[in-house]
Order: structure tokens, then sequence, then C-alpha cells
């Protein structure tokens, strides 16, 4: 597919109209409008709808009739029911008429068909097809639109000739859109004052717009018209089933600097937008999905057999491990978004003849959900032959290795993986696989868990997946017999898009759970401020933590009226972890920048060339003209003994910082020895080093 | 010239609320019989895969519960074949209510218009 085909507008040669060159076709707007022809549409539509009404309301009367002809033969039809059989061997009205509203019965069924059928408005077929020589290139994308859109497009034609503009431009489409439901959800995810919008929008209405067309006729606008075919080109690369509002809307900011005007004085840019009609697309995607699944769970046991009964009991198993694949039939998991990747590794791994997969990632990046969604993907059915019909089942070890001896734990073990190889139709998931490693429950009695599970994986009796940190992976894991033996994938923390729509899929929930209406601005910062501010966990576990503190801590303010939790409800709850000032500049904090010196000069005295370097370095950063990956800023006050060097550093830690403890004070004679390195950095056994303590957590001086 | 625009477009909308009556009959025995087919065949193949009839055929020699011993294997091939004719037996009655379905789709314009035919007739009779 052409995916990044870069689209150049040009003129239609017959009527003038504005095109592109698409797929090797000519694709242009070719709607007829004029005030006539929408207005004849308009009625044969309201005229369908009484039409649709009235046929309802005949089958009915025919039903009735026929009721009513049962009624007053009821006589006869009690000596001989069969006789209701032969209802149509003499004539009666009553008959007659119910037969022939029967005729509206099949051709309402038919009208209802060809409607259902007609949703597929963009032509695939012929798009996805190379157009040979004879066939026409011009391609009309009208047909393309789905019906509310049209709709819109009308009502814009129509406010243009209320407004007896010469051409219908983009800020009337943009108004007429403005109408949807969709577009109303999406300003409100947003948070945009509608009011407002709307006022603004209609203040530019009433000027006239510049013509890009000396013509007779109105019609629409050289920038409409490429919205038209920009919109179309978004939904054939979506594969959408035709060009709904959503496709519109994108475009329209880009095309009008006017309205983009608008939209970036409330805060809105192209990007936003996209973002927020992505995320509208994913929820009807997963609730699309979700139908689906749904319907193919009702299909997947719920018990410990499978389909074709050649499994055999699991006593152990049952007591020890925990069915995934039956909570994803109940819904009990979590829908797992945008880890397709790892999910196509992991088959690629048993498929290419490997049992053992371990899932490496840092914490929090989502290797359970991972699991849950292939759990979730076997319910369904969507895999890997060997992989259909079978259970995937977590290995409780706190479980396995409590109350007993290492020898009974590993002949628990032992039972559980023969049960596993002998029903055959069992997957095992260890979550933490470090813990199987060097178990032992008596001080005598050492026996390393993982080399019975390491030697049935070797042997190919059982499928084996298990996840660990990547810390844990090179310290425990690496040098094993198991760790050779597994095929690792790595679970790399999501970007910041990825991030955000892993956000996207939690969002349902969190509303749901606390009653608060979450905005686009704070999955966005979510995301960024977690990723910028908060060093020692990872994405996206951070992002949905942070919101969600940014949640509770909106709902507890319920009561002074703000149901939206945004993106500076989530700086505050990043200020509330890290103590960082981060809500917008306050004036108190912009003051305090500007006056960081006086503000430095209540504590010390003097040092003017310093408190000036300190003070406009802290400013720079402040306006986030700084490198995020470096330090603000660094300095060496040299000087004698008692002229305020650490003083300065105290008193900038007490201004800005807000108190005297975010200084992280190292006397270097402690670290004269070659080898106190390990006590500031340090040391490859693990052993976290002071500097790295205090700096990993808060920001710092 | 607004006059002879509008003429133009109702004609041409009049003549689209023609066709599509006139269509009618032709979708019903054309597209919408393949329809029909289709929807009917992918019911009966989701009741299929509901009692899992071709699952216990294609094991029938595969010994239940795991016991591949030979008492085993016999009984669980006496289970799976009484299995499989009671699913097969299922299956059957769907399908007829799918070929029952099928053929009021194609019948029933016809018996309709004779049903009506009968009553004129009748009463062209009476009179």
């Amino acid at each position: 597919m052409a995916k990044e085909e870069k689209i150049i507008f040009t003129d239609e040669q017959n009527n003038g109209g504005r095109g592109a060159w698409f797929l090797e076709r000519f694709l242009f707007w070719g709607r007829e409008a004029n005030r006539s022809t929408i207005f004849l549409d308009r009625t044969v539509e309201r005229i369908n709808h009484i039409f649709v009404y009235l046929t309802w309301l005949l089958i009915f009367g025919g039903w009735l009739s026929f009721g009513w002809w049962v009624y007053l033969n009821v006589d006869s039809l009690i000596q001989d029911p069969w006789t209701i059989l032969w209802f149509w061997k003499n004539f009666d009205p009553l008959i007659f008429f119910f037969l022939s509203t029967l005729w509206l019965d099949l051709f309402l069924f038919y009208r209802h068909c060809l409607k259902k059928d007609f949703s597929q408005r963009i032509n695939y077929r012929r798009l996805d097809k190379k157009p040979s020589r004879h066939s026409r290139k011009k391609y009309n994308i009208a047909a393309g639109f789905s019906d509310e859109a049209i709709r819109l497009i009308d009502d814009a034609y129509i406010l243009a000739a209320r407004l007896k503009q010469p051409e219908v431009a983009v800020i009337h489409l943009f108004r007429s859109l403005l109408k949807s439901k969709d577009i109303q959800n999406l300003f409100i995810r947003l948070n945009t004052d509608a009011k407002r919008l709307i006022e603004m929008v209609d203040r530019r209405l009433v000027k006239p717009v510049k013509v890009t067309r000396q013509e007779g006729r109105r019609r629409f606008s050289g920038p409409t018209e490429e919205i038209f075919v920009q919109a179309f080109i978004d939904a054939y690369r979506l594969r959408q089933k035709s060009v709904d509002v959503f496709n519109l809307i994108a475009f329209c900011a880009q095309r009008d600097p006017y309205l983009e005007e608008i939209l970036l004085e409330l805060e809105i840019d192209q990007d936003k937008i996209k973002n927020v009609v992505a995320w509208f697309r994913v929820n009807r995607r997963l609730l699309d999905n979700y139908n689906n699944y749904r319907r193919l769970a009702i299909l997947k046991p719920g018990g410990n057999m499978n389909r074709s009964y050649t499994a055999i009991a699991t006593p152990t198993l049952e007591r020890y491990a925990r069915d995934l694949t039956v909570d994803a039939k109940y819904g009990a998991l979590d829908i797992c978004v945008g880890r397709d990747k790892e999910i196509e590794a992991i088959f690629e791994a048993f498929t290419g003849g490997h049992n053992g997969v371990l899932l490496v990632g840092q914490p929090g990046t989502g290797k359970s959900t991972i699991i849950g969604g292939l759990a979730q993907l076997m319910v369904a059915e969507n895999v890997p032959i060997f992989l259909k019909d079978k259970r995937l089942l977590e290995l409780d070890i706190p479980r396995l290795v409590s109350g007993a001896s290492a020898s009974e734990v590993s002949e628990r073990l032992l039972i559980c993986i023969n049960e596993a190889r002998r029903s055959g139709n069992i997957i095992f998931y260890i979550d933490n696989l470090e813990n199987l490693l060097g178990s032992s429950s008596g001080a005598n009695e050492g026996l390393n868990l993982s080399e019975v599970l390491a030697e049935a994986i070797s042997r190919k009796s059982i499928f084996c997946l298990a996840a660990a940190t990547k810390e844990n992976y090179s310290r425990f894991i690496e040098t094993e017999a198991i760790g050779d033996l597994m095929t690792t994938v790595g679970v790399s923390e999501p970007e910041v898009n990825e991030a955000i729509q892993m956000l996207e899929s939690k969002v349902g929930f969190l509303e749901h759970k606390y009653d608060i209406y979450i905005v686009y601005s704070a999955l966005e910062q979510a995301v960024v401020m977690s990723k910028h501010y908060i060093n020692d966990k990872y994405l996206p576990l951070k992002a949905f933590n942070l919101l969600e503190k940014a949640v509770i801590g909106t709902s507890r303010n319920e009561k002074d009226g703000t149901t939206f939790c945004g993106g500076e409800q989530v700086a505050a709850a990043v200020s509330e972890i890290t103590g960082i000032p981060l809500s917008k500049i306050t004036t108190s904090e912009r003051e305090k920048l500007l006056s960081l010196e006086s503000e430095i000069h209540k504590r010390l005295i003097g040092q003017h060339e310093a408190v000036e370097a300190v003070s406009a370095s802290l400013r720079r950063a402040r306006a986030a003209l700084k490198d995020s990956k470096r330090p603000i800023a660094s300095f060496l006050f040299l000087g004698p003994t008692g002229v305020g060097k650490t003083e300065l550093a105290k008193s900038v830690s007490q201004v800005y910082f807000g108190d005297e403890d975010y200084l992280v004070r190292i006397d270097m004679s402690e670290y004269q020895a070659a080898d106190s390195i390990r006590k500031m950095i340090g040391d490859v056994d693990g052993t976290v080093g002071y500097l790295l303590k205090r700096c990993a957590k808060n920001h710092s001086l | 010239m607004l006059n002879h625009n509008f003429l133009t477009y109702s004609g041409k909308i009049s003549l689209r609320i023609l066709a599509e009556i006139i269509y009618f009959p032709v979708w019903w025995y054309g597209p919408g019989l393949v329809r029909t087919i289709k929807k009917l065949s992918l019911f009966w193949l989701n009741q299929e895969k509901l009692i899992g009839f071709s699952v216990w055929l294609k094991n029938i020699f595969v010994p239940m519960y795991g016991q591949s011993d030979f008492g085993g294997r016999v009984i669980s091939f006496v289970m799976r074949f009484i299995q499989v004719i009671v699913r097969g037996l299922l299956l059957l009655v769907w399908l007829l209510i799918v070929l029952a379905a099928l053929i009021i789709w194609i019948i029933s314009p016809l018996v309709i218009l004779f049903l009506l035919a009968a009553q004129i007739s009748s009463l062209s009779g009476s009179i």
C-alpha cells in the first residue's frame, strides 16, 4: 500500500474542482450540491421515514386483520382446527388485506438488507486493483462518505447559502461538523469550552471568506474539496467502511489559518485532535473486538477438560496453579493493547521448536498483561495450531513451596509437570522465575527447583512461559541451565504514543470506578510527566499509577465541583509525589524565579557573580530551554574556606526546592581511596551507592 | 435554472425509487438468495462448533482421559462412537432447520402470490 505517498492536489480538467492522484486514480468530489437538490434529498429522506412507519403500521394492521378473521371464525375453528390451513380458500376482505401486507413484510426486509449491505461505501475491490488502460481513472469519492458526513456537508452548503457567501469555505464545514454528537464528544474530551468555540467560529462566519474561484454558482472552495479528498484517503488507509466525521475534522484546522488560530487559542493543536480521534477509534475497535471475543469465549471449556476429552484430571495442578484461560473466558483479565510484536515473538519461539520462553523486561512494562493477552487469544482460539484447545496455567510458586521441605517441594513440582505432560493440554506460566532458583525450605537441603523444570523443558515434555525482571535475569537466571534453555523475549518500555494508547484502554475502568471524566490532556501529561520525573519505575505502569492518583485526588475534591481530571490534576499529583513545583507557572513561582537573586541574598550576602549565574540557569531550566537528559546546570565554586560556597548551595536548595534537605552533600575527603568510588555509585554485586540512591528518587542539588 | 435543476433531479429520484421497487424480485432470487445461503451456512457452522461434532469425529480413536491401555481404548471408542452419533443427530436437526429456512425464503413470494390468486379467483367464482 502506498502509505507514505505524498498527496499533490491539482485542478480537475472538466469543471475545475480540486482533486488528487492517489493509487493511480484521480480522486475528486463529484457530488452536485445546490439548494434544490439538497431540499429534494431531504424530502425524499423524510418521505422514506414516513414510508417505513406506514409500512410497519400496515404490517401490524395485516396481522391484526388475520387475528380478527380468526376471532370471527372461532367456532368453526374449534370444531376442526385444521380448517385454519384453508383460510385462503374463500374470499374474505380481511384475509385479502392480510395477504397483501405480507408483501410489505418481504419488501421491508429487502430494504433493510440493502441498507445494511450499503454501509460498505468505500469500494476497496476497485481501489486496490491497479487500473487497466481502459478502465476509468477518475474516482468520485462522494459515494464513499457516510450518511452523517453527507448530511453535515449539505448543512455546510446551506449555511454558506444562508450567509450569502459565494463559496462553501472550511469554516462553514467546521461549523456544521460541530453539530455532530461525535465531534461534540471529541471536544469534551479535549476539555474545550464548547460555547466559546462556537461563539468564536460564529464570529468568523459573519466575515466574508476569501474567494478562491470566480464562478456563477456557489460551490465548495478549493481547500474544502481538498479536505474531502484527504479525509477519503485517511479512511481508505484505515480500511474504514465509509468516510466519517472524524476523518473530516482532522484536516479542517490545517486548511484554514484562521480556524487554526481559534483552536490554538483554546489550546488545541492538530496532534491533539488526531490523538483523540485515534482514542475514539481504539475504543470502538476494542468494543468490536470484545463483542466478537465474548461470542467466541462461549466455545472455550471452563473446566480442566479440553474439547476432545483427551485430557486427564489434574488435581495437583488445580491446587498449585491458577487457570488463566478460565479467567480470560470470564473476562477477568485486562485487555492487552499494542503488544502484538511480543505475542508474535512468543508464537515464533514456540513454533521454532523451543519449549520455553522467558519474557524479560523492567517491572511495570506489562509482562503479565502480555500473558493475559495471550490467554485471551487462546480463548478466542486465535492462535497457532499447537496452542489451540489448550489451557494456560500460572504456577503459584509461593503456594508450591509453602510449608514443605525442599524434597517435598520438588516432588510437588514433579507431579505438576507429570500431570501436565500426561494431560497434554497445558501450558505453564511462571511469574518471577527467579523464585524457583535456590528455593530450599530447609537449611540443609539446598535444591534448585529450576533444574527440575529445565529437565522437563529440555525433554520437550511441557511448554513453559516465564517472566523475570531484567535485573533478576542477569543476576540469577542467565547463568543457570534454565536460562540457556529458554528463549528470551524482551519486553521494552513503550514509547510515549504507545503508552498513551495503553492508558486509553484503561480510561473506561478508571472513569467508572471513580465517577470522574478524564480528558485527553490528563493521559498525555500522565505519560510525559511520569517519563520525565519518576525515574525509578517504568511505563506504562507508572503513568497508570500517576493517572489513578490524579483521579483519586480529583474525586476527593469532587465536592468543590470538579469532575474533570485534566493535565493540571496530573501535574499536581506529580508534584505531590516528587515535591517538585510543576503546576503551570503560578504567579508566586514566577515572582520567585524572577526575584531569585534577592531571595538568595536574604540568606547570603555578597557573591553576586555566583548568585546571578545560578539564578539564570534555574530560570532557563524552568522555561524548559534545557536539555532534559542533562543536569540543569553544573557549577564549580572556587574560593577559600568560609566565603559562602556551601551556603550558596544551601540557599538555592532552600529557595528553589523548598528545603535544604534536597541538597546531596558529598564530602570528597571521604572518597580519597580508589575503591571508595563504589561507595558513591554502587557495586557490581547490586549494592546501591549513596549518590545513586539519593538521585534516583528526587530531583536534587 | 433552478426549476430546470429541480425537475431533472426530482426525475432522477423518482427513477431511483422505481428502480428500487423493480429490483426487489431480482434481488430476492439473486443477491438476496446468495446472502441468505451464506448467513445460514455460517449459522450452521457455528452450531457445529458449539456441538463439536468434528472434534469428536477426528478423535474417535484417541483414548479419552489419557487412558491409553486396551480397556480404556475400547471404552473410549464406544463412548466416542455414541457421542458422535448423538451429536451428529443434533447437527442434522440443525441442518433441517436451516434448510427449512432456506426453503421458506425461496417459496414465500410464490406462496403469497398463489394465495392472493386463489383469493381473487374465489372472488370472481363467487360473483
